[in-house]
C-alpha cells in the first residue's frame, strides 16, 4: 500500500461536504476558546461529545471536528498573548516575549500575521512528518525513558540563558522559584503530600492557569495603574497591518527549525508544546539574534514559539493514534471518544481504521489552510482592539482573568490565588526580577523531578544511567552547544563590530 | 539596596522551604530518591543563589509607584480578594459589574460609563461562557428562592 | 415514637419510589480530567447510556471536577451539594484505595451513598513479547530469586491500585520482604505500557482494558488475569488462582451520590444505575473497552464497598504503606 493512495483516500474523507463543514466550525470555535484565557480545547470538546453521539456522526467525522478545536486553539491562543500579553495556556508564554512589544510598538498587525504564518507552517509542515514517519517516530517515543526525558529537561533549562535580560543571578532565583512552585501538592511518584498547608485544593499542584494568568494579566493590570496616571494614553496602529515580505523570509528558516524541534518534543508523550515553545526560541534567539533584538519586538520571536507550539500539538497525534497513548490532554480526550466509539487507538489503528488516520491527516491540512484564511483578514480587526480605550480593556482583561481562573476548578480559592500571585509578580517586576523564568521552571519541575526518580528508581540508584544510551548522549550535547554557542556567537559578533553599544 | 533586601528575602524563603522539606516523610518503596530530596536540593541551590544576590548586591534601583498609585493598586487587589468571597453568594454578573466598574472607573471612566461597562462585560462573558461554551458560573446563592 | 414514624415514612418512601422522584438537570461528575475512567463512566454509561434508554430526560451534564486524585470532588459533594439529588458522581477502586489510605482529608465511604457498578476491569500482569517469562509462575519466582533485578510499572502512583495488586500478588506467592520488590509510578496505564514497550519494565501491571490494544498487535504477552473466571477476551490466559496465587483485583466502575437525598431519588439512580447495566447498548460498549460484567447495586453495593475499604485499608497497613 502506498501512502499517496491512501492519503487520497484521506482527502476524500476530508473533502466530503459534512467534513468539511466540521473542519470549519471546529477551527473557528477553535479559535474563539483559543483566545479566551483558561478556556482550554479540552472544555469544548468535552461538550461536544454528547452532541456528536446525538447527531450520530461517524468516528473519523468527530475526530475531525476535535482535532480542528485543537489546532485551531493553537491559532486563537497567541491573539491574547500579542495584544494584551495575557497568555491564555503556557504553550504561548513565549509568545508574549516579542509579540507584546511588537503590539506595544504599533506592530500588532504584523505581529498577528505572522503568528497565524507561522501556525500554519508549523501545522503544515508536521501533518507531512506525521504522514511519512508515524510508524518510525513511534519507534523513537517508546525508546524515550525516564533518563531521556530527565536530560532533556535540562535541555530545556538552557532555555533559561534567553530570557535573561540583565542580571543573570535574578533569572536563575525566578527559574528556581518556579522549580520549587511545582513541588506543591502531592509528590509525583508516592503518597506524600507537600507544602500544601492542609488545602485539599492543593493536592494536585498549583493549577498552570491561575499561575499564567495570575503572573501575565494580573499583574500586568497592576502594573499599568502602578506606571500611568489616571486616564492614561491609547495605543496607536503605526504602519503596515499586513506583514512585509522581507519579515517574512528572514523567519522562514526560523520556522522550519521550529517546526521540526516542535515536531519531534511534540511526539515525546508528557513533553508537550510548552517546553517546545521554549527551546524553539532560545535555539533561534542563539542562532539569528545577532542585532540582541529577541525580546524587544522581533518578529522572528513570535515565528519561533507559533511554529513550534502548533508543530508540538500535531506531533501529539502520534503517539495517541499508534501506541494508544495521548500526548497532551486534549489528546487524551480524542482518545477517549475514540474508545467510545469501540475503537482502539494502538499499533494496528492504521492497519484496522484506514479512514481514521488518512482521514485525519487530510483534514489536519484542510484546517489548516483555512485557518491560515480565516486569521488573516482579522489581522487588522484583532489589532484594533488595541484602540480600545483602557477602561474598557482593562476591565475586559481583569473578567477574562476571573473566569478562566474560576472556570479551572469552579473554586473561588483560585482568585485569590490568581490575586497573590498578580501581587508578587509586580513585586517581582519592579524589583527586576523576570517572570517568563518562572512558568519554565514550572512547566519543567515536575517532569524533572518525576524523571530523575523513575530514572533512579530503574537504576537501583545509580546516576549513570544519566550517561547511558546514545539519545541521552545525544541531549548532552545539545546542552553543551547551547551553553557554550552564546559565548562563542559574542565573541564572533563583538570582533565583527567593535565598539557598537548595544541598545537600552 | 534594594537588591540586598531581595537577597535576604530568598535566604528567608530558602530556608523555611528547605526546613519544610526536611520534615517531609517517605512513604513506603519510593526508591533512591524520596519526596525530600528534590525540594531540599532546590532550597540549597535557592539559598546559595540568595546569598550572591546579597553579596554583589547591584546599585539596581527599583521604580517604585508613587503614593497615589500604591491606592490604586491597594484598592484593585482589595476588590479582587473581595470578588473571590462575593462571587458564589450574589453571583457572577452581579459581583462581575461591581468589580469590572470599579476597575474601570479606576483607569479614567466616570462612574456611569464604569457601570455601563461592567454591567456589558460581565452579562457579555457569561452569556458565552456559560450558553455557549457550557461553563458553569454561579447564578448567585442569595437569588435563588 | 420519631423512629418508628421514621421507619413508616421510609417504608411508604420505598413502595412509592419510582413514582415519587422526576430528576431534572442532571449532572454526572467526573473527579478527573476528561480522557480518563472516571471521565468515560460519567459519559458513557452515565450521559450516553441513560440518555439513550430514555431514564433521564434530555441529556446529562458532565462536569470535570480535578484534584486530590477525586478527594476534592469527594469533599465538595459531601459539603457543598449533600442535598443535590440531580447529581451522580463516577467512582472506581482508586476511590476505594484512597478512601481505605484515609487520603481524602478524613472524609470516608460512609460520607456518600453508593449507587452501584456498571462494570469492572479486572488486573493483569503482562511483559513484553521478547520476555524470557511464559507464565506467571516463572515470573514471581525469578523475582523472588532476585527481587532487585526486576523493576513493574504501572499508572498508578505508590501505594495506589496498580501496585497494590503487585503486592498482592507477592504476598500471595510468600514474598518475605514486600519493600523489595519494586515498582515505578507513571501517569496511567498507558505511559506504563511504554515502559514495557521500550524494555525499562520487566512487567506491567494494570487493567484489561489498557493491555488489548497491544495485546491485539503481538507487542506483549499477559501472563495472568487477577480475575476469578478466564475473560471471553482473552480464552488461552490464565488466572492468577489458577496458577496458585489467591488474588483478585477488580478495579470496579460505579457512581456514587451526594450524602443528604431522599431515598426516593437514591432508589431512582439505583434503579437507573441497574438499567444500565442490564442495557445491550451498555453491555456493547462494555465489552468493547475491555469491561467485564460486575453488577452490585444499592444495598449490596453499599456493603461491598465498606468490606472493600476495610480490607484494603487492612492489606495497606500490613504493607506498610501506611503510617
Amino acid at each position: 500500500m502506498d501512502v499517496l493512495s491512501l492519503l487520497g483516500q484521506g482527502f476524500a474523507v476530508a473533502l466530503q461536504p459534512i467534513n468539511l463543514l466540521l473542519v470549519f466550525v471546529g477551527a473557528l470555535v477553535g479559535t474563539i476558546i483559543g483566545m479566551l484565557p483558561g478556556v482550554g480545547p479540552i472544555n469544548a470538546i468535552a461538550i461536544l461529545i454528547p452532541i456528536t453521539f446525538a447527531l450520530g456522526l461517524p468516528a473519523e467525522s468527530s475526530i475531525i471536528l476535535f482535532a480542528g478545536i485543537y489546532y485551531g486553539s493553537q491559532y486563537g491562543n497567541s491573539i491574547s498573548s500579542i495584544l494584551l500579553n495575557v497568555p491564555g495556556t503556557a504553550s504561548s508564554v513565549v509568545t508574549t516575549f516579542d509579540g507584546y512589544p511588537m503590539a506595544q510598538q504599533g506592530r500588532a498587525g504584523p505581529a498577528l500575521a505572522m503568528s497565524a504564518i507561522a501556525s500554519f507552517f508549523g501545522g503544515t509542515l508536521s501533518i507531512f512528518f506525521l504522514i511519512f514517519f508515524a510508524p518510525l517516530l513511534s519507534k523513537l517515543a517508546i525508546k524515550f525513558g525516564p533518563a531521556e526525558y530527565f536530560v532533556l529537561m535540562i535541555f530545556a533549562f538552557t532555555a533559561l540563558s534567553s530570557l535573561t535580560e540583565g542580571n543573570t543571578l535574578k533569572a536563575l532565583a525566578s527559574a528556581v522559584f518556579g522549580l520549587i512552585l511545582a513541588t506543591v501538592g502531592l509528590e509525583p511518584q508516592g503518597t506524600t503530600v507537600r507544602f500544601t498547608f492542609g488545602q485539599l485544593k492543593l493536592y494536585d499542584g498549583l493549577d498552570f492557569v491561575v499561575l499564567v494568568i495570575g503572573f501575565y494579566a494580573v499583574s500586568e493590570v497592576l502594573n499599568i495603574l502602578s506606571e500611568t496616571q489616571v486616564g492614561g494614553e491609547v495605543r496607536k496602529l503605526t504602519g503596515r497591518v499586513m506583514i512585509s515580505m522581507k519579515e517574512l523570509t528572514s523567519s522562514f528558516w526560523v520556522m522550519l527549525r521550529s517546526s521540526i524541534s516542535g515536531f519531534l518534543i511534540g511526539v515525546m508523550p508528557g513533553a508537550g508544546a510548552t517546553i517546545a515553545t521554549f527551546i524553539a526560541y532560545s535555539t533561534e534567539k542563539q542562532i539569528v539574534d545577532r542585532e540582541n533584538t529577541f525580546g524587544k519586538g522581533d518578529i522572528r520571536g513570535v515565528a519561533a514559539p507559533e511554529a513550534a507550539n502548533n508543530s508540538a500539538a500535531v506531533g501529539a497525534f502520534i503517539p495517541m493514534l499508534s501506541l494508544g497513548v495521548p500526548g497532551s490532554g486534549t489528546t487524551a480526550v480524542i482518545l477517549a471518544t475514540l474508545l467510545s466509539y469501540g475503537i482502539t487507538p494502538g499499533p494496528l489503528l492504521m492497519q484496522n481504521n484506514p479512514k481514521i488516520f488518512w482521514g485525519l491527516a487530510a483534514s489536519m491540512y484542510v484546517g489548516n489552510l483555512m485557518l491560515l484564511i480565516l486569521n488573516l483578514p482579522f489581522v487588522g480587526l484583532f489589532a484594533k482592539i488595541l484602540l480600545v480605550p483602557r477602561w474598557v480593556l482593562m476591565p475586559i482583561v481583569a473578567t477574562l482573568s476571573f473566569v478562566g481562573v474560576y472556570s479551572v476548578n469552579n473554586s473561588p480559592f483560585d482568585i485569590l490565588l490568581m490575586t497573590g500571585f498578580g501581587l508578587l509578580g509586580l513585586i517581582m517586576r519592579k524589583m527586576g526580577f523576570p517572570l517568563a523564568p518562572v512558568i519554565l521552571g514550572l512547566v519543567l519541575g515536575e517532569l524533572m523531578e518525576v524523571n530523575l526518580r523513575r530514572a533512579l528508581n530503574y537504576s537501583n540508584g545509580d546516576w549513570s544511567t544519566f550517561f547511558q544510551g546514545p539519545i541521552v548522549l545525544v541531549l548532552w550535547a545539545f546542552t553543551l552547544i547551547s551553553l557554550i554557542l552564546p559565548f562563542v556567537l559574542k565573541q564572533l559578533t563583538q570582533r565583527a563590530k567593535p565598539g557598537k553599544l548595544q541598545g537600552e | 539596596m534594594s537588591d540586598r533586601i531581595a537577597g535576604i528575602v530568598i535566604l528567608i524563603f530558602a530556608t523555611w522551604y528547605g526546613f519544610g522539606a526536611s520534615r517531609l516523610k517517605a512513604g513506603f518503596g519510593s526508591g533512591p530518591i524520596g519526596p525530600k530530596d528534590f525540594p531540599l536540593i532546590l532550597a540549597l541551590i535557592l539559598a546559595l543563589i540568595g546569598i550572591a544576590i546579597l553579596i554583589t548586591g547591584s546599585s539596581f534601583k527599583p521604580k517604585w509607584p508613587e503614593a497615589a498609585n500604591w491606592l490604586d493598586i491597594g484598592l484593585v487587589i482589595a476588590s479582587f480578594v473581595a470578588y473571590a468571597f462575593l462571587i458564589v453568594p450574589i453571583g457572577f454578573i452581579a459581583a462581575t459589574t461591581l468589580e469590572t466598574g470599579l476597575v474601570s472607573q479606576r483607569f479614567g471612566a466616570k462612574w456611569w460609563q464604569a457601570l455601563a461597562t461592567g454591567f456589558g462585560i460581565s452579562v457579555a462573558l457569561y452569556a458565552l461562557f456559560v450558553w455557549v461554551l457550557g461553563v458553569s458560573l454561579p447564578s448567585g446563592r442569595i437569588f435563588r428562592g | 415514637m420519631k423512629r418508628l414514624l421514621t421507619v413508616v415514612l421510609l417504608a411508604l418512601a420505598s413502595s412509592l419510589s419510582f413514582a415519587q422522584f422526576t430528576p431534572r438537570n442532571t449532572e454526572c461528575i467526573a473527579p478527573a480530567d476528561p480522557g480518563g475512567g472516571w471521565d468515560f463512566t460519567c459519559r458513557v454509561p452515565g450521559a450516553q447510556v441513560m440518555a439513550e434508554l430514555g431514564i433521564i430526560p434530555g441529556s446529562m451534564k458532565v462536569t470535570n471536577m480535578t484534584g486530590g486524585g477525586g478527594g476534592v470532588a469527594f469533599a465538595n459533594v459531601v459539603t457543598q451539594r449533600a442535598d443535590d439529588e440531580n447529581l451522580i458522581i463516577a467512582a472506581s477502586t482508586a476511590t476505594a484505595t484512597r478512601l481505605a489510605q484515609n487520603v481524602f482529608a478524613g472524609f470516608t465511604a460512609d460520607n456518600v451513598r453508593w449507587l452501584g457498578a456498571v462494570g469492572a476491569d479486572y488486573g493483569v500482569i503482562a511483559v513484553s513479547n521478547d520476555s524470557p517469562y511464559q507464565t506467571l509462575n516463572e515470573l514471581v519466582d525469578a523475582i523472588l530469586a532476585a527481587p532487585a533485578d526486576f523493576a513493574f510499572a504501572g499508572g498508578s502512583a505508590i501505594g495506589g491500585w496498580d501496585h497494590l495488586k503487585v503486592l498482592l500478588l507477592m504476598n500471595a506467592a510468600g514474598a518475605e520482604d514486600l519493600s523489595a520488590i519494586r515498582y515505578v509510578a507513571f501517569d496511567g496505564g498507558g505511559a506504563a505500557m511504554i515502559e514495557l514497550l521500550g524494555g525499562r519494565a520487566a512487567a506491567f501491571t494494570g487493567d484489561l482494558s489498557e493491555v488489548l490494544a497491544q495485546v491485539g498487535a503481538g507487542e506483549i504477552r499477559v501472563l495472568g488475569v487477577l480475575s476469578p473466571d478466564r475473560i471471553p477476551v482473552l480464552p488461552d490466559t490464565a488466572t492468577a488462582t489458577e496458577q496458585g496465587y489467591d488474588v483478585i483485583g477488580a478495579n470496579w466502575r460505579a457512581f456514587y451520590a451526594p450524602p443528604g437525598i431522599s431515598d426516593e431519588a437514591y432508589n431512582f439512580w439505583v434503579d437507573a444505575v441497574r438499567q444500565v447495566a442490564a442495557s445491550d447498548e451498555w453491555n456493547t460498549l462494555r465489552e468493547q473497552n475491555g469491561l467485564a460484567e460486575f453488577a452490585l447495586f444499592g444495598d449490596d453495593f453499599e456493603a461491598f464497598v465498606r468490606e472493600q475499604v476495610a480490607a484494603i485499608h487492612t492489606i495497606s497497613e500490613d504493607l506498610g504503606l501506611l503510617q
